[in-house]
């Protein structure tokens, strides 16, 4: 590897990325009929603005609850802690939540949740579709054995505890409606890839604590172990339904 | 490397091309596009076993398909990303990509990336150190990597020779096929104070796969290349002045912001029927010529 390569490489990289103009081009670049400090400002703007689309095209929903200025100055401070570092920009929005959850802004502003929410449909959208389990999968087990059996999700399947009402502010933002806010509603939603497309299905809060435990390999026994006679059936008709949706492939 | 003397490389010509962009995938399938083949920006499935992926395989069921990366970073002194060679090459198997592009650039160092194409230093090391990775992707493909050469906004002081010169020196040594961007041409051109007529003449023809054209922002003081809009008549012209020499290179329309309807974006391909009066756009043709 040549050293002097390295070396200018390293140089246009750090004008490229540092946060203030500061790099003097003149020993290092010439010989362009435009002046080296326009040209470096060219790669400067691309760079910013090239991660700030890219993540705006996966957090639509917080960059519209927040506006696009104060967006752009939210990943701006995303940029300087997580530079990208992957081949591709597919996966850079991965740590945008958990940073958001870590930042000042996520103090005052419940975005947290809603990026977590934008963040599992990408993950969702690039998964594949899988044979979904079928009644009768679930008709050949014993009776004795239900409470042993445990359920491989599809790979799809994302489970969110949430505390705030996300998806009417996502459903919102996709719909192209005044500015949404986010308003308390404590439970869950799960995101699945069908073949017709995603969705997203709002859950309560004890089927969000049913549904995280049988994604996480619980059995059916210890999931529903602690959920009162009373709430049985309901939950029984809430996996009732999630086996017809596809939540989970097969028997694990 | 094995080289060969046939024009472009032996590679088919597809015709007229436009560049697969989300938007477009339910027109594209539910349509009859008039367009001979279809580029993809590889580095946005190969990451993916989802939608985007399905709508590629079903897409490349109809359509001829050549893949066309950022990622690569030919240039770079970072090591080789060998595990995003391999998922090229399964990608190029999987969608019968008749071949994989790149650009002469590189994109990042030392773990971090800028995710932009980024400048060479015109120099002997540079070239050097370019030809040798060139050489490990082909070996990895097991087939010609066909680079663009790139716009730029700077040039480095410690640059020896000229782009055209780098570019014709590192397709002599490699084998590898050059996708020539003749917007690329003009931005550059004008950014760095060259004559369009200058890189055409010391093009090696021979190695000439396919062109791209594309719309750009002309800045006053500089131009950018952005790709959001129609091809102006002077990028036109180089193609035109380009065209015969490759002796029937694809010719590919990129349009990647501020995107219209499918239907605009095949349009303003098909111009270049109005510009090189021999070249075809669908894909019957393309079946009866096969790779003369």
């Amino acid at each position: 590897m040549s050293t002097a390569l390295a070396a200018r490489q390293r140089w246009l990289y750090r004008a490229i990325t540092a946060e203030r103009a500061t790099a003097k081009p003149g020993r290092q670049l010439g010989g362009t009929a435009v002046p080296p400090e326009i040209g470096v400002a060219v790669y400067r703007h691309a760079y910013r603005a090239r991660l700030r689309e890219a993540l705006a095209d996966d957090f639509t929903a917080v960059a519209r609850v927040l506006g696009e200025d104060a967006f752009d100055r939210l990943v701006d401070a995303f940029i300087r802690v997580h530079p990208p570092q992957d081949a591709t920009l597919n996966a850079y929005g991965r740590l945008f939540a958990p940073w958001l959850s870590r930042s000042r802004i996520a103090r005052r502003v419940p975005l947290t949740e809603l990026a977590r929410l934008e963040w599992a449909l990408v993950e969702a959208l690039h998964a594949p579709l899988a044979p979904t389990l079928s009644g009768a999968d679930l008709a050949g087990v014993a009776p004795h054995a239900w409470g042993s059996v445990r359920l491989r999700p599809s790979p799809s399947l994302r489970v969110l505890p949430c505390r705030y009402g996300v998806s009417a502010t996502y459903e919102a933002v996709r719909r192209d409606q005044p500015r949404p806010t986010l308003t308390r509603r404590a439970g869950g939603i799960a995101i699945i890839r069908q073949a017709e497309g995603l969705r997203r299905i709002e859950l309560d809060s004890l089927e969000t604590r049913v549904l995280l435990a049988l994604v996480g390999g619980a059995t059916l026994g210890s999931a529903l172990a602690k959920i009162s006679a009373a709430r049985l059936p309901l939950i029984r008709d809430a996996f009732t339904r999630w086996v017809a949706q596809g939540f989970f492939t097969a028997l694990a | 490397m094995k080289t060969t003397s046939k024009p472009r490389l032996g590679l088919p010509d597809l015709g007229i091309g436009v560049g697969l962009r989300t938007q477009h995938y339910r027109e594209i399938l539910d349509g009859a596009p008039r367009v001979g083949f279809f580029e993809i920006i590889s580095d946005n499935y190969m990451e993916s076993s989802g939608r985007p992926l399905e709508f590629l395989d079903r897409i490349a069921e109809r359509h001829p398909i050549v893949m066309h990366g950022v990622s690569l970073s030919i240039g770079s002194t970072a090591p080789l990303d060998r595990t995003y060679v391999k998922n090229l090459k399964k990608l190029r198997d999987r969608v019968h990509a008749r071949w994989v592009s790149d650009h002469l650039c590189w994109t990042g160092i030392a773990g971090r990336n800028t995710h932009d194409l980024l400048p060479m230093p015109y120099t002997t090391d540079a070239l050097r150190h370019v030809c040798e990775r060139i050489r490990r992707v082909q070996d990895v493909l097991e087939a010609p990597l066909i680079i663009e050469n790139p716009s730029t906004y700077v040039g480095f002081a410690a640059s020896t020779m000229t782009e055209w010169e780098f570019i014709a020196a590192m397709c002599d040594r490699t084998g590898c096929g050059l996708l020539l961007d003749v917007n690329n041409i003009f931005v550059s051109a004008r950014n760095h104070g060259f004559a369009p007529d200058d890189y055409l003449a010391a093009v090696p023809w021979e190695r000439v796969v396919q062109f791209h054209v594309a719309g750009h922002s002309d800045e006053g003081t500089h131009i950018v290349d952005t790709h959001d809009g129609p091809v102006i008549d002077p990028v036109w012209d180089i193609l035109a002045k380009a065209w015969p020499r490759a002796r029937g290179a694809s010719v590919l329309l990129e349009w990647d912001a501020k995107i219209p309807a499918f239907a605009e974006v095949e349009r303003e391909a098909l111009r270049a029927r109005d510009i090189l009066p021999h070249i075809h756009s669908n894909r019957q043709r393309v079946r009866a010529g096969g790779a003369a």
